[in-house]
């Protein structure tokens, strides 16, 4: 099913998503007693990259020069099956959920196979971790999905969304609270943010999801971190979507309510940074198989209270 | 009381997922104020006695006060910080632990279609405390970490008691508290003579006891 | 009907040519290739006819020695028909073109062998009798066992076919059992009386248990499969293209038939094949990700995806019992679908492996990499394959996947418990799968094809010639034509699902097909607008903005002062996370010096994984009945008045056994 109005929040949301890792890093530098870098400061990035011009590899081959379009077209693809700002997304249908997790699985897995392209020894550590836990967190998304399936009975996640109520949070807290930090955990997993991955660490040894772009440049860079931006947008907003749930909103306080739960959102993400260490890399299977843990407790409290 | 039994579980899901000795400790110690203030709800607010009040306190002071320090001190006379990987790896006790969830609720849900239970979830939450104090102290290997399995064991057991009606006389809650009181007051004695026979913690060397030689040269290595 | 015998008549027939030809290479290929081409094309036409048509392809009756067997092609045969035909011609016009690589192995046995198995594999899709299927079932393993052992000097190609072989016979000695139940009950030997037929001998479950067992050796189930990864390894590519593309699919199609003889299904047999089928996923890829043989990485992935079909079965099942009719759509088309697509993407990667081989002259991951730049077309096709069948968009394998997550997702329309375990398992088991398989498929294509050639190879590697590349196009265009066109191909696939679930007494309305058709429109939408986007944005990049471009920069190596190509991850540190995680399961052996000292010289590191089921199940067991039965040693002296004295004893008893009966 395709909501035309719903193209306008859509691009609202393009024009938005590179205010997200200002207002984190705003955040951790507030915790860190500085001023920090501008709120716009991926904007003026973004625009400096695009007027450069770019510099490959000799061992990179076309898949350096495709990757990055697959990796921006295919996220931004997954924006169109998100619903944004209380309204359902451009393209709705049944299962569109796994078909957005898939659409960012393909983004991955060109990343991946570009950053094999230059034959470089970080860019392929960073690609053997980021398969692995990708991979332990799909399940736990899906597991979180399919007990707001139950709950709402729609299998789409926008007619999940405009389903939730306040008072599916008022019976059954638990489920909503496990499911919530679960998918807090996948957020933090998929966009390689601390505890699983810190996007400011120079060591590349221990980079994952930095150290796959180390060789691009240019508009290349460009999308790659916009993309990247916008994919922490996607996430986030499936949490707002799942914490504040009030199908009943006069139209006028929809996007001033979500861009405040987006802004609480950011501003946990940089509390979280600030004030916990990265996790050791053979622990973090571990707390990946965490939240699918708690997924799955979610998922027999629920077939329990039923 | 539903709540409360849920963050038992997720407390014990913590205890088999993490590493650290302390922080296992700290959720043993949780487990234990939980438990005091289970007792409570379980009787409801309108039959609380003060007897029972002061049962409760004192189950806290012991659960969660008086065996966290004694088990922090045997943790920091032997040294271990850490637990060493266990027979299977901490991301699969967790998911075992999940499993055994499962398999609680399914039995209380076969239950429930012969009686009716005064809290189905309270059940649950205690079966699956058995379950994975059996899966600690079967899996782990320092001493310190099977007695916390073998705590988290009484624990359940308590929780099974409280939820399947708070009929249970004051005579009998007695019982178990003396119960896990002399259990952990001999494992702790156990634990210091232990440290100072053996030298160290890991429980998957008690097996050498058995063999006759084998303590000949355990003792020779003691005079050492 | 007329027209599918005639081109099996056709394959068979040159194929005994080409036989006879041997010795003049040339020819021998040339008709060997042609008749198989010229045969699946009319069989091709008989197919499309029943299929897209929805024609009755007529019954003919053959005469046996046991009886008149009938032959006849229904929607089911038909549909299972495609994967033969695509890959046995492609497959053929592979071989023809390649036959030049290898000179010193005789050709024309070759082509009769892959003839007939090619011949008996349709002629089994038109049996609708069980002595004519158990028939055409042993031809078809012999002639794969030939095939599969034609390099037989080697000795592990013996072995592997010889491991073939025997797990292939224990599966139709299951069969034989199987249909001896069935034939036993209905009193005869003709698939239409089996469905009406009483289950006089053996219940129920125990023939589909059977039935599991026998067609799982085939398919790759779990603990079945320590065949499958040896023999696809040692096969030629193309070989192995057809055996796992359209070989294991026939298991699959004994599976269904057998299915639709029962009219009442269990909800054991769904779990069951929902649970075999998720560890049999999970444990393909966990062993595939530490493999360094190319080829057997590609023959555990067959198993994944065996693994994801059994489980789609499952749910079609599991949906059967629970009166479901949709979810038992979306399952059973998953289902269908997935066997064509896995089919097609599996001959790709397969034949590109070949191409690979042809290249540089070896399978070893490790002594690969940055293939890409010699051999382009390779390169291309190899990475569309590797994506399609990690299950993503926007190839084929995504939209089976979908159809398969679809009716874990409508299971939810039943608050049961079951039906929440069933949707958890499908949603998380399948997504687990995913993301694995997207791991095994990024490695391999990344350590073949791009970085640094990791080993200099004398003479350097050579793209295939253009007649080599035919069959690998036309199977990228089949990726790119089932993907866009899934919701068009859903209508006759709708039909195969209906004839399957009639005898079960699931009727589909156009509902259930239009549920599973609308989410399929808006992804094959989707997939051409993201193709399109990438296209132009790269061609728009390049002619536009690409003023100076540097291309011939290094690598950033930290400082490394002298990067080379042996500094790049290889196939065991790619897949050392992962190994670390199901270490239980995989086990490596590793082997590797220490490093020591300020400035170590010399170190080396090698892990190697055989599959654990053989290493810990199978060998020890067949180690303990090889250790009881030697004491049986002690009758096979060699003296020869014993073993007369042997028959003569033998005589004796049946004599007297006869003169006391009588």
């Amino acid at each position: 099913m395709i909501n035309n109005t719903s193209i306008l929040w859509f691009i609202l949301s393009l024009f938005l998503a590179p205010l997200f890792p200002g207002i984190i890093n705003k955040v951790k530098a507030f915790f860190g007693g500085k001023k920090g870098p501008p709120v716009t400061q991926l904007y003026f990035d973004l625009f400096k990259l695009m007027h450069k011009s770019a510099t490959y590899s000799r061992t990179a081959t076309l898949l350096t020069r495709l990757a990055p379009f697959a990796i921006f077209f295919a996220t931004i693809g997954a924006g169109l099956l998100m619903p944004g700002f209380f309204n359902p997304a451009c393209c709705t249908f049944s299962g569109d959920i796994i078909f957005m997790a898939y659409l960012l699985g393909i983004a991955r897995f060109f990343m991946v196979t570009a950053a094999l392209d230059r034959g470089s020894a970080f860019e392929g550590m960073g690609a053997s971790r980021e398969v692995l836990y990708s991979a332990l967190a799909e399940p736990a998304l899906f597991c979180g999905l399919l007990v707001l399936i139950y709950e709402t009975g729609s299998l789409s996640i926008s007619g999940i969304f405009a389903e939730l109520s306040p008072g599916h949070w008022q019976q059954n807290p638990a489920i909503m609270l496990l499911i919530a930090v679960s998918w807090m955990i996948v957020l933090l997993t998929e966009n390689a943010r601390i505890p699983v991955d810190d996007p400011n660490t120079h060591l590349e040894l221990t980079m994952i999801h930095e150290v796959m772009i180390l060789d691009y440049s240019s508009k290349d860079l460009a999308m790659i971190e916009y993309a990247a931006a916008y994919k922490l947008w996607l996430f986030s907003g499936l949490l707002v979507g799942l914490v504040i749930s009030t199908p009943a909103m006069p139209t006028l306080l929809h996007f001033p309510v979500f861009a405040a739960g987006m802004f609480l959102v950011a501003v946990l993400i940089g509390m979280i940074e600030s004030t916990i260490a990265r996790m050791r890399l053979i622990h973090i299977p571990k707390f990946i198989v965490g939240s699918g843990a708690l997924a799955i407790i979610a998922l027999i409290l629920k077939i329990a209270g039923n | 009381m539903n709540s409360i039994a849920t963050l038992l579980t997720l407390s014990c899901l913590l205890l088999l997922g993490s590493s650290r000795l302390r922080v296992a400790i700290r959720m043993v110690a949780f487990q234990g104020l939980l438990l005091g203030l289970l007792q409570l709800f379980a009787v409801g607010p309108g039959h609380l006695t003060p007897g029972l009040v002061i049962l409760s306190i004192t189950s806290i002071v012991l659960k969660s006060g008086l065996l966290p320090w004694l088990l922090n001190k045997a943790m920091i006379v032997s040294g271990t910080k850490r637990e060493i990987e266990p027979f299977i790896s901490f991301g699969a006790s967790m998911l075992c632990g999940v499993f055994l969830l499962a398999v609680s609720g399914w039995i209380v849900s076969t239950l429930l279609e012969t009686d009716p239970i005064a809290s189905p979830v309270a059940l649950t939450c205690g079966f699956f405390l058995v379950f994975s104090g059996l899966l600690l102290l079967m899996t782990r290997r320092k001493a310190l970490t099977q007695t916390l399995g073998f705590l988290v064991l009484e624990n359940g057991v308590f929780t099974t008691g409280l939820s399947l009606g708070s009929e249970f006389s004051t005579m009998v809650e007695l019982g178990i508290l003396l119960d896990v009181f002399v259990g952990i007051f001999l494992m702790g004695i156990m634990l210091f003579h232990i440290d100072r026979e053996f030298d160290h913690l890991d429980a998957d060397r008690f097996n050498e006891l058995s063999d006759l030689e084998i303590a000949a040269t355990v003792v020779e290595e003691a005079d050492e | 009907m007329q027209l599918f015998l005639t081109a099996i008549l056709i394959i068979i027939v040159g194929g005994s040519f080409a036989g006879l030809f041997g010795r003049m290479r040339n020819l021998s290929s040339a008709i060997g290739a042609l008749s198989c081409l010229a045969g699946c094309a009319m069989a091709l036409v008989t197919v499309c006819q029943s299929l897209f048509f929805a024609s009755d392809t007529g019954r003919y009756l053959l005469n046996l020695p046991l009886g008149p067997a009938t032959l006849c092609l229904d929607q089911v045969s038909a549909f299972f028909a495609l994967p033969v035909i695509l890959l046995g011609s492609l497959a053929a016009i592979y071989a023809a073109a390649t036959a030049h690589y290898d000179e010193k192995h005789a050709l024309g046995s070759y082509w009769f062998f892959y003839n007939l198995l090619i011949a008996s594999m349709l002629m089994l899709l038109a049996s609708a009798n069980a002595v004519l299927f158990l028939m055409e079932w042993e031809i078809m393993s012999v002639a794969a066992f030939f095939l599969i052992t034609h390099r037989s000097e080697i000795g592990t190609v013996r072995n592997a076919g010889w491991r073939f072989m025997v797990a292939s016979h224990i599966g139709t000695a299951g069969l034989f059992i199987l249909f001896g139940l069935l034939s036993a009950s209905a009193g005869s030997f003709e698939f239409d009386q089996f469905l009406n037929a009483p289950a006089t001998y053996g219940s129920y479950s125990t023939i589909f248990f059977l039935a599991l067992f026998g067609f799982g050796v085939k398919v790759g189930l779990i603990p079945l499969h320590v065949w499958l990864p040896d023999s696809y390894t040692f096969a030629d590519a193309h070989v192995s293209a057809v055996l796992s593309g359209a070989m294991s699919k026939m298991g699959f199609y004994g599976l269904v038939r057998v299915m639709m003889f029962l009219p009442v299904q269990q909800a054991s047999w769904g779990w069951t094949l929902l649970f075999g089928g998720l560890l049999t996923g999970v444990f393909a890829l966990i062993t595939a990700l530490v493999q360094h043989d190319l080829k057997k990485v590609i023959a555990y992935s067959s198993m994944e995806n065996a693994g994801i079909i059994l489980m789609a079965l499952g749910c079609a099942v599991l949906a059967t019992i629970w009166k479901l009719p949709a979810m038992a759509f979306a399952a059973l088309a998953g289902a269908l679908m997935h066997i064509l697509n896995h089919s097609i993407c599996k001959g790709l990667l397969f034949l590109g492996s070949g191409a690979v081989y042809f290249g540089t002259g070896t399978r070893k991951l490790e002594s690969m990499g940055g293939l890409a730049k010699s051999m382009p077309f390779t390169a291309l096709a190899f990475g569309i394959g590797s994506a399609a069948i990690a299950g993503l968009p926007p190839f084929n394998n995504f939209v089976s996947e979908f159809l398969i997550f679809l009716a874990g997702l409508k299971a939810t329309r039943l608050g049961t418990s079951s039906a929440l375990l069933l949707s958890a398992t499908v949603l998380a088991g399948l997504g687990l799968i995913g993301g694995l398989a997207a791991a095994c498929f990024s490695r391999t294509f990344g350590l073949v094809f791009l970085g640094a050639p990791r080993e200099e190879k004398q003479p350097p590697p050579m793209e295939i010639k253009p007649l080599v590349r035919l069959p690998m196009a036309i199977l990228v265009l089949a990726i790119f034509s089932v993907a866009l066109l899934s919701p068009w191909l859903l209508l006759p696939v709708s039909r195969v699902v209906a004839e399957i679930g009639a005898p079960a007494g699931m009727l589909f309305s156009a509902d259930d097909l239009l549920l599973s058709a609308v989410p399929l429109r808006a992804i094959s939408a989707f997939s051409l607008a993201l193709i399109i986007l990438v296209m132009l944005g790269w061609r728009i990049q390049k002619s536009r903005f690409s003023k100076g471009e540097v291309q011939d920069r290094p690598t950033w190596d930290c400082g490394f002062a002298a990067p080379n190509a042996r500094i790049q991850y290889t196939s065991s540190s790619f897949s050392q996370p992962v190994s670390e995680v199901f270490s239980s399961i995989v086990r490596p052996f590793r082997h590797g010096e220490k490093v020591s000292g300020l400035f170590p010289q010399h170190a080396s590191f090698r892990t190697e994984a055989p599959d654990s089921l053989l290493r810990y199940l199978f060998l020890p067991l067949f180690a303990l009945i090889d250790r009881l039965v030697v004491p049986l040693r002690a009758l096979q002296h060699g003296h020869l008045h014993l073993y007369v004295g042997y028959l003569a004893i033998a005589l004796l008893a049946l004599l007297l056994w006869k003169v006391a009966v009588i």
